[in-house]
């Protein structure tokens, strides 16, 4: 994943959850803004920033950073 | 495609117990349908219905691991409206076009046991919030 894609990335992810970093490892888990309805905003920014489409089951693994970067650069 | 354009079948609450909530609603007037097991949501639902009246859709959560779970979390175990439902002649193509206008698909057409294994599907939009479809055949 490029640098420009990875700030793009980080930009929605501060955006959406209202976060000031977004450190390696972050997860839904270790993340309480990262709840299930942000989750959902999370994934339509996503679409929203990258012309991309993401499906149900997608959508569903993509718990943390590290499976979003492999989901989204699988589209780029 | 508009959501307005469709007809609303049910509104879906959360609440903690199938039983106490039903009872709730039989003493307001309510026929309440018997509380069916959803696998596939790991909830337990029943319908409470009274004529010219919107029908309710009581789900609780079987446990921790459904969905229904989280949003009883968050609302501190009160019961919560959480989403609408429409019936629709054409699930398929309605979330085609739904998807079209960036609604995000949740959850996949499947067979809801309570109700009568018609088809049903989850979508989201940031602006209106969590909406299910049901396919109802003409």
């Amino acid at each position: 994943m490029s640098n420009a894609i990875s700030i793009r990335l980080e930009t929605v992810f501060k955006s959406t959850l209202g976060i000031d970093a977004v450190p390696a490892g972050l997860s839904q888990k270790n993340c309480e803004a990262w709840d299930s309805v942000n989750h959902l905003n999370l994934i339509l920014a996503l679409e929203a920033e990258f012309d991309v489409a993401f499906e149900p089951e997608e959508i569903a693994a993509m718990q943390d950073l590290d499976t979003v970067k492999k989901q989204l650069a699988a589209k780029l | 495609m508009n959501i307005s354009d469709f007809k609303i079948h049910h509104i879906g609450v959360a609440v903690a117990d199938i039983e106490s909530a039903a009872e709730v609603y039989r003493e307001n007037g309510y026929l309440c349908t018997t509380p069916v097991f959803d696998p596939l949501q790991n909830v337990n639902i029943c319908f409470a219905e009274k004529p010219d009246e919107l029908r309710a859709e009581l789900l609780a959560p079987a446990d921790e691991r459904s969905p229904v779970s989280d949003i009883l979390k968050k609302s501190g175990g009160e019961p919560e409206v959480y989403h609408v439902c429409y019936a629709v002649s054409d699930i398929d193509q309605t979330i085609s076009d739904l998807r079209k206008e960036r609604w995000l698909l949740v959850k996949p057409p499947v067979p809801a046991v309570a109700c009568g294994n018609a088809r049903v599907a989850f979508l989201y939009s940031k602006e209106a919030g969590l909406i299910e479809l049901l396919e109802e055949k003409s």
